[in-house]
């Protein structure tokens, strides 16, 4: 049997693998292509889909506020009293 | 003690200053122009609001009884002019306006500098729905500038982690209200901007409040820094009833700040199974266009017509096969990050296919001309036999052959 080839990391934002999705899953769908051109599509589809979930998951949930440090810089400090622990009583 | 008993209660003085007032012909059936605010309507139909002008304010109550007859809806802000009794709400020390009907009189003051202003801006472009930014589809660094103490702030929070539980939010402290407000919000657009701070949206609240509360948001600096900000910015004001310029220079205008993260936030949920319905229809075609290539090689392994019938077939059929076990080797790679917390549906898949009896032990025996062998009968002794397994394949000769 074959390998599975590694999918390609693809670097692409969410909305454009978004979109490009839509498109290939609609050209399967027409069903005008050859085999070969089907396969490779779909090749593309899955990593595309893969890059898509990696970009949901990519934020990381937390509350931070912008404040001035002693240099006058804004920076980022969790805000007490609105961390995700302290949500769920 | 001479002064304890020459001592009023302060029911008794208060009824004292209250049937003065209600005598003096002055105060009764009286006429009073002002600026209407405050103005809020309770559930049992009764109104109340303030009057007032440069230098002064009175309470007003309007009964239901009365309010009836009203044939505009007043608001905070305007002009009117209203007729009632001055009498006195005892258990408040309070004189009031006991109102019997109101007019409008023209507009307020704030409301025709807001009027002019939005003219203004318009006339400029500055509110063109062309210039409207649309917001990201998948924000995922959204900066709330707002009171970090108000309840729009907890509101704002609440509703993003619901939509959108691995949401990072950043809080920018912002005066809403009083003198200082404009300046500051201008200032924090700016800092909102700061390319390193990665800031997909902002958006601006506060919470309801009487259109003095709300007039920050009535300014032009704000309004052309909101334009100025490279970040989206989505407006969110007061109640769903109150318009700010702010509102209308924003990219989008929210009714409340709940409502901005409603609108701004996507659903977590409803993008996982958008992602996994594309995942179930490019399956589904192609699983469909494999079955109808092995019939179409079915057919015309059945023609005789062909003078050297298995070369093409064999080279169709290898074709075939490669680009099934294809698809099979991506459903596999899709279990494991199933596995892996992202979705279900590739172990569901693997489920379905006929080869996920393999991984069970069981194998599939075929023909040289790759028929699937369901019986003993379609096979004889010394005839090539493959069987697949779940990892790779054996080529084997049949000894015997017991139907």
């Amino acid at each position: 049997m074959a390998e599975p080839e590694a999918a390609p990391r693809l670097e692409v934002s969410y909305e454009d693998a978004v979109s490009e999705l839509e498109a290939i899953v609609a050209r399967l769908e027409h069903g005008d292509l050859s085999l070969d051109e089907s396969l490779k599509l779909f090749e593309r589809g899955i990593g595309l889909m893969r890059a898509a979930s990696i970009r949901l998951d990519e934020a990381e949930r937390r509350v931070d506020q912008l404040t001035l440090d002693e240099a006058g810089r804004p920076v980022l400090r969790p805000m007490a009293g609105l961390q995700p622990e302290e949500d769920r009583p | 003690m001479v002064l304890e008993r020459l001592a009023l209660t302060v029911t008794q003085l208060t009824r004292l200053i209250k049937d003065r007032l209600e005598a003096e012909p002055a105060l009764q059936a009286v006429s009073v122009a002002g600026e209407v605010s405050n103005y809020k309507r309770h559930t049992s139909g009764h109104i109340y609001f303030t009057l007032k002008d440069a230098g002064a304010t009175l309470r007003c109550v309007f009964f239901r009884s009365h309010a009836a007859t009203l044939t505009f809806e007043p608001g905070s802000g305007q002009q009117v002019i209203c007729r009632g009794d001055i009498g006195v709400f005892e258990r408040d020390g309070q004189y009031q306006l006991y109102v019997h009907s109101m007019q409008p009189a023209g507009l307020g003051d704030l409301h025709a500098a807001f009027l002019r202003l939005k003219a203004k801006l318009q006339a400029e472009g500055l509110f063109d729905a062309a210039a409207k930014r649309p917001l990201p589809n998948l924000p995922m660094r959204v900066g709330l500038l707002t009171s970090p103490t108000g309840a729009a702030l907890r509101d704002m929070v609440r509703v993003a982690h619901r939509r959108y539980p691995n949401l990072h939010l950043i809080v920018i402290p912002t005066l809403v209200q009083g003198p200082e407000a404009p300046a500051d919000i201008v200032r924090k657009l700016r800092w909102a901007a700061a390319p390193d701070l990665r800031l997909d949206l902002c958006v601006l609240a506060r919470g309801g409040g009487s259109i003095e509360e709300l007039w920050a948001f009535n300014d032009e600096d704000v309004a052309r820094a909101i334009r100025a900000c490279p970040v989206p910015v989505v407006s969110a004001v007061g109640h769903e009833t109150d318009f700010t310029i702010a509102d209308f220079a924003a990219d989008l205008r929210a009714p409340t700040p709940s409502a901005a993260m409603e609108m701004a936030v996507p659903e977590r949920a409803l993008l996982d199974r958008a992602l996994a319905g594309y995942a179930e229809r490019m399956e589904r075609t192609l699983r469909a266009r494999l079955r109808r290539e092995r019939q179409r090689l079915q057919a015309l392994a059945g023609r005789r017509v062909l003078s050297k019938p298995t070369a093409p077939l064999d080279a169709a059929r290898e074709r075939l096969d490669r680009a099934g076990e294809r698809l099979l080797s991506h459903m596999r790679l899709r279990s494991e990050r199933g596995r892996l917390g992202l979705g279900a549906l590739g172990d569901r898949l693997q489920a379905l296919s006929p080869y996920a009896v393999l991984a069970r032990g069981y194998a599939i025996a075929r023909a040289a001309d790759g028929t699937v062998l369901r019986s003993a009968e379609e096979t004889a002794p010394g005839a090539k036999v493959e069987v697949l397994l779940h990892k790779g394949r054996l080529l084997t000769r049949v000894e015997q052959a017991d139907a």
